[in-house]
């Protein structure tokens, strides 16, 4: 009784500044704020409002500042979510859970689509997204360095030995002051590395085996590649990042996706920049990436499921992510874009752009995730890549410290 | 004085506005709050009674007990050394002199200024190559010429004492206007041996060392203190000190001048006038002090949440944090968790506070 | 205690007065130094932080103290550039019809080929926060060349020649106006709001004329009623200078902001900056680059409003509201006073606000309240606020109200009429902490405030912080810290006297 009596207060003190409801068929799409505003904006106005105004259905778009995540559980879990939404494969499981988003099966045709992206989407057998856009890892580096080392630039071609060999005589021509390849101590760089040996993230049981020999190969060249300082971690040149690490202009090659062009733009406007592809491993022949992604899911809950299937199909129609790609704004998720013309312009964005998404078709890709426990997971390796990389520990000691720490975190 | 229905009836109206708001975002938030902290609620099911299961669940959760030790640690700490350096720097300042204003206005300016912008200079300050390590190497570069100095310093004290006492004049060890020329003597000596080059600057490397990192200080294997924590009791106490030494300020001067005279006759030395005079007679300022330092710090959250990503979560984690973050989350929210963590910290603050009225009773209320 | 020299073991018996003066004078000495050192340490950091966010990039190492951008000569360089480009030596820019010079001065050692650099404007434009907006680069309209201006020694002098020719060959009236939105001829908005069509008279102004985006900043000639486009403004001129292997910089108009290519690739950011452009360049992109090109607002801008919005709103609640509440509970009498007392005020002020978080959020999101009126409705009346008037109001001698008894005024009117008057100063500093309190408020804000047109300046910053702090981008977030400090800082100058003195007796005599 009193509760409703102070609401009531409240609400008559406040009625004012009370949103007004709407009533109207209304598509409402959750999404980053940002750069995204306008970029989503211009999307809705240009391939979205124009076919849905004619059924009536107003389409709008609502920014989520801050951490979207949060954000978007908060409304999820008071029903006033948007019909279609942004959703992050790293948060895919947390979300599932809820049972707020329509597994898409039968609903949006996925074929065209690349697969690694659909994948990353799907959990037994369920597809919840589509990839709006993604990133892969690339091999990025200073022209000039290489140039000034009479050095071969790194290149599509280059295996693990072949890429260390270059930047170990890179190390050696320019000295001190410079160093191959920025080295974060972590498991979102280093676990492309891991994949290209064929290494599997968790096994049928959902273990994660460390002292698998061929984690092991990949942890001893990546954290090999620290002897004699040519490989540095960022910190160490007080960097936040690999991006950061380019931009001192004494490094060589960092481990970057298609982010780094912008970044590269505004802060090293004078930085002549290649990309390559990440190396192979010697052994299996091919590259591991990882796969960035977000995609538009729909709302369970939505009254409007087929205007809202309708919008998704118009967010990530063919013209629509066209547009996107030749805005140089992300990478499209379309495996029919291959031949785009955009990936053919020569300048170092475009080029960065293309190996990005060639990055997602070869080899062991996989989506980036911690899997279900959360980002505590990649602890343990990156404490063992942190000890090794600054010299504390031997690469087997450091395995065997981390193997023990994630079985005990996995019982948890 | 007025007619009692008149009276009451204005004292609840004058009241109405601040019984009405606490009402709604205070007991009745309160009362959600603990009723949350029983139920299994994640925000997207209707909340089921399932008794005190949450706290067990917090209770073992592990970043709980890591926001539990961070927690008490940082309080405790930066409560110890606001306090300490607060009324040494009040001892060593009592003294009415002029231009007190604007000294006062500079050494407010921390404690005034939001804790955002303040974490936010400090974690440009105290990054790997920032300028805390820039002026540690050069602590480190211009050692020996500081030695130098201070041993030349202490070194002429001792002489002109000595000199002093030998013609029969009572000078103490700390004389001041002996120390001036001390001062001036020692820099001669120093400039002197730079410019033969006896000592001079050293060359160094740059100080490299990463504060906000997975770095802990181990008491016999078990993580007690990290280093981002560090700096943020670094940071809260270069705040708060400034504050909490105006107030010790005030105490002082309300120390009656005849207790430090019977103190000088009994032929007492500074250190003893410290703690036999000025100390318990700071007792209620003290306690004030302390109980709002611990209230306060307990509930540390922005310069957390400012860091954020910027240092790894166990190193910094709260139990406001712990809150928050459980109650934000991506997907399904352990809010019954979150609710319980937040009772525990009410919990744990109302005893603190009990404990120090109960025990260490004083006539000053916050 | 007063300044008074230590006694020593042997008190003196006839001390030798100026013996004793000259300590005096030297204990003050020590005292004033040490005072000196401690505001040094305490302003220290923030001192350190302007300083800093005047930097290109406030992470050098080592950080110097003495920066180009607080030196008179590039100070004035910066300016006459600016001048120079057309758009004045305060706010910078490159106008059309406009011609640019800078020197560059190179060292090349006997021995090296003595080949002048190669000169280029190249594409700048760092990212927004909230806009995607791609405007037109002055490397596409202005041409730059290159003339060598003499030798000293081994110092060759270069003159840069930035030209950027109008687009058309009418004279008239030059006016500043934005591009339209699209359509189906290319339109401008005048400062004044009307919307006018271009005319693209030269075929350089119709080659370009697909090229300008909607709010891009443009230069017209009006004559008789037609507007004729002269070319789009530039608000910098990035200029990169490439010097051959062997030589070095040796000096220039202004300094580099980049080097790459071991010291030989040189960028200059803007060499149009003006005053603005160059030493508050920091403080310049913390409004622009936070500016919505939908709204016309900045960010930034909108923050700093609600900051001071919200602050004024707590600020006039507690005046009233703590004061009726503080009289009520000092002197009226009546059932409940010491269970509101100890419940309401005292109680409600040690449990910690985590406690009521979720339910105040859910709860202002239901009333859909989750904007600056909620926030300053979940803290309307402070407990902290009603203590102090308490605390003030049992203060004040009680005849003063009993006269007014006597005269036969109510409750009320004895408060209105014969306690508020008395409490100026209280009310002077409720009002301060209150403006404190919700200028740096940070908790609720982050919680209950959702579209970052509702943020206050500390959740704006605190997201600088995640956007650009990750990319150590430190000269915007230092920026903006220092201009969300300034407010508080200028009340508290103002008001210093109310903040020290409360503080303290409030402590001290409870």
């Amino acid at each position: 009784m009193k509760r409703v009596l102070f609401l009531s207060l409240g609400l008559a003190l406040l009625t004012p500044f009370a949103a007004a409801q709407t009533a109207t068929r209304t598509i409402k799409i959750n999404g980053y704020g940002g750069t995204d505003q306008a970029l989503v904006n211009d999307l809705i106005n240009r391939f979205v409002r124009p076919v849905m105004a004619r059924e009536g259905v107003t389409v709008t778009y609502q920014p989520l500042q801050g951490d979207y995540n949060q954000a978007l559980t908060t409304l999820l879990a008071a029903g006033n979510a948007g019909d279609v939404m942004y959703l992050p494969a790293e948060t895919l499981d947390g979300f599932v859970a809820t049972g707020k988003i329509l597994p898409l099966n039968g609903v949006v045709n996925t074929s065209p689509f690349i697969r690694s992206l659909n994948t990353a989407f799907t959990r037994n057998g369920r597809l919840y997204a589509i990839a709006k856009d993604f990133n892969t890892l690339t091999l990025v580096y200073n022209r000039d360095l290489f140039d000034e080392a009479k050095v071969a630039y790194p290149n599509n071609n280059d295996t693990w030995s072949s890429l260390a060999t270059k930047l170990r005589t890179l190390k050696q021509r320019l000295g001190n002051e410079y160093y191959g390849i920025c080295l974060a101590p972590n498991w979102d760089r280093f676990g492309a590395f891991a994949y290209a040996t064929g290494w599997q993230q968790f096994d049928s049981r959902g273990r994660t085996n460390l002292a698998d020999p061929r984690f092991a190969e990949a942890f001893t060249w990546y954290t090999g590649l620290a002897r004699d300082k040519v490989g540095v971690t960022p910190s160490e040149l007080s960097a936040g990042w690999g991006g950061d690490c380019l931009k001192t202009g004494r490094v060589a090659v960092a481990i970057e996706g298609g982010w780094i062009v912008n970044f590269l733009r505004d802060n090293a406007p004078n930085l002549k920049y290649g990309t390559a592809l990440l190396p192979k491993n010697d052994k299996t022949g091919k590259r591991g990436n990882f796969l960035y992604t977000v995609g538009w899911a729909i709302n369970a809950n939505t009254k409007n499921r087929a205007a809202a299937v309708k919008v998704l199909n118009l967010l990530t129609s063919a013209p629509a992510q066209q547009y996107v790609l030749e805005q140089g704004l992300a990478i499209p998720s379309r495996s029919a874009l291959q031949n785009n013309a955009y990936f053919k312009k020569t300048d170092p964005g475009a080029q960065n752009a293309r190996l990005v998404f060639a990055g997602a078709d070869d080899g062991n890709v996989r989506a980036f995730t911690f899997g279900p426990q959360g980002p505590d997971w990649a602890k343990p390796i990156n404490e063992a890549l942190a000890s090794v990389l600054s010299g504390q520990r031997s690469a087997a000691d450091a395995l065997k410290k981390a193997q023990a720490d994630m079985t005990t975190f996995q019982r948890r | 004085m007025f007619r009692r229905g008149q009276e009451t009836a204005t004292a609840y109206l004058f009241l109405l506005p601040f019984l009405v708001t606490s009402a709604v975002f205070f007991f009745y938030a309160f009362g959600r709050a603990v009723y949350y902290s029983f139920t299994d609620f994640n925000l997207f099911n209707t909340p089921q009674f399932i008794g005190p299961q949450p706290y067990a669940q917090v209770l073992a959760d592990p970043s709980f007990r890591r926001a539990l030790a961070n927690s008490l640690v940082f309080a405790v700490v930066t409560t110890t050394l606001q306090t300490v350096f607060a009324l040494l720097m009040a001892v060593a300042l009592n003294n009415r002199i002029r231009g007190m204003a604007f000294f006062r206005s500079a050494w407010y300016m921390p404690s005034i200024t939001s804790s955002v912008v303040i974490t936010l200079i400090f974690l440009w300050l105290f990054q790997r190559r920032g300028v805390a390590n820039y002026l540690i190497a050069q602590l480190q570069a211009y050692g020996p010429l500081l030695l130098t100095f201070l041993t030349g310093l202490v070194l002429a004290q001792v002489l002109q004492v000595w000199l002093e006492r030998r013609a029969g004049r009572p000078a103490g060890w700390f004389d001041p206007a002996l120390a001036v020329v001390s001062a001036l003597g020692a820099g001669a000596v120093t400039a002197a041996l730079a410019f033969l080059g006896v000592v001079g600057v050293r060359e160094v490397l740059p100080f490299d060392y990463q504060y906000f990192a997975d770095k802990w200080v181990t008491v016999g294997g078990v993580q007690v203190l990290s280093i981002p924590l560090l700096v943020v009791i670094i940071q809260n106490t270069f705040t708060t000190v400034p504050t909490l030494m105006l107030f010790f300020l005030a105490g002082l001067q309300n120390i009656p001048g005849a207790l430090y005279e019977a103190a000088d006759i009994d032929g007492a030395t500074p250190w003893q006038k410290l703690v036999h005079v000025t100390v318990p007679n700071l007792r209620p300022v003290t306690f004030y002090v302390i109980t709002v330092g611990l209230i306060g710090t307990m509930q540390m959250f922005d310069q957390v949440a400012v860091i954020g990503s910027a240092a790894p979560r166990d190193t910094l984690i709260t139990l406001a944090y712990y809150v928050y973050a459980n109650t934000f989350r991506a997907g399904a929210a352990p809010v019954n968790m979150a609710a319980a963590g937040a009772i525990i910290l009410a919990l744990i603050i109302l005893a603190m506070v009990f404990v120090q009225r109960r025990f260490f009773p004083s006539e000053v209320r916050p | 205690m007063t300044v008074l020299p230590a006694a020593g073991r042997a008190a003196p018996t006839s001390p030798d007065e100026r013996w004793l003066a000259r300590r005096r004078w030297a204990r003050a000495g020590w005292l004033y130094a040490f005072m000196l050192l401690m505001s040094l340490f305490f302003l220290g950091p923030f001192l350190m932080g302007v300083l800093s966010s005047f930097k290109d990039n406030p992470n050098e190492y080592p950080p110097r103290l003495l920066i180009p951008q607080l030196s008179a000569r590039y100070i004035g360089a910066a300016y006459n550039l600016g001048v120079q480009g057309g758009g004045g030596g305060w706010r910078g820019g490159l106008h059309p019809g406009r011609t640019v010079t800078f020197d560059v001065q190179v060292r090349s050692p006997a021995g090296t080929p003595p080949a002048p650099p190669t000169v280029s404007l190249f594409p700048y434009q760092p990212v927004s926060l909230v806009s995607i907006t791609r405007f037109a680069q002055a490397r596409d309209f202005a041409q730059v060349s290159l003339t060598p201006a003499g030798t000293r020694g081994e110092v060759r002098s270069y003159r840069v020649t930035v030209r950027y020719p109008a687009l058309t060959r009418q004279t008239g009236r030059v006016l500043s106006a934005q591009i339209g939105a699209p359509g189906d001829r290319l339109t401008a908005t005048l400062p004044d709001g009307r919307t006018v069509p271009l005319t693209l008279d030269t075929p350089e102004a119709q080659a370009v004329q697909y090229t300008l985006a909607q709010y891009q900043p443009v230069e017209l000639v009006e004559r008789g009623g037609t507007y004729f486009l002269r070319g789009p403004i530039f608000e910098r001129t990035p200029l990169q200078v490439d010097i051959q292997r062997g030589q070095t910089l040796a000096g220039g108009t202004l300094p580099p902001s980049d080097q790459q290519n071991f010291g030989r690739s040189l960028a200059y950011r803007n060499i149009t900056p003006g005053v603005l452009g160059y030493t508050f360049n920091n403080y310049r992109r913390a409004f622009n680059e936070t500016t919505n090109p939908a709204t016309g607002r900045s960010l930034f801008f909108t923050w700093m409003t609600n900051t001071f919005l919200y602050a004024f709103l707590r600020v006039a609640a507690a005046v009233v509201l703590c004061s009726l509440a503080g009289y009520a509970l000092a002197r009226l009498n009546f059932p409940g006073k010491t269970l509101i007392f100890l419940g309401f005020v005292l109680f409600a002020q040690m449990v910690p606000s985590q406690v009521n978080l979720i339910s105040n959020y859910v709860l202002l999101k239901d009333l859909g309240l989750l904007n600056l009126w909620g926030l300053w409705l979940n803290g309307l009346v402070a407990a902290g606020g009603v203590f102090l008037m308490k605390q003030f109001f049992e203060g004040i001698p009680r005849e003063l109200e009993e006269s007014a008894a006597i005269d036969g005024a109510g409750p009320f009117t004895t408060f209105w009429r014969v306690m508020l008057p008395q409490a100026g100063p209280a009310l002077v500093a409720l009002a301060i902490t209150q403006f404190q309190g919700a200028w740096n408020d940070f908790f609720w804000p982050l919680i209950l405030l959702r579209e970052n047109t509702n943020f206050t300046l500390t959740v704006g910053l605190s997201n600088f912080r995640e956007l650009y702090g990750g990319q150590g981008d430190y000269g915007l977030i230092l920026a903006g810290a220092v201009l969300s400090a300034i407010p508080v800082i200028l009340v508290f100058v103002i008001f210093q006297r109310y903040f020290v003195s409360t503080g303290a007796d409030s402590a001290v005599k409870g």
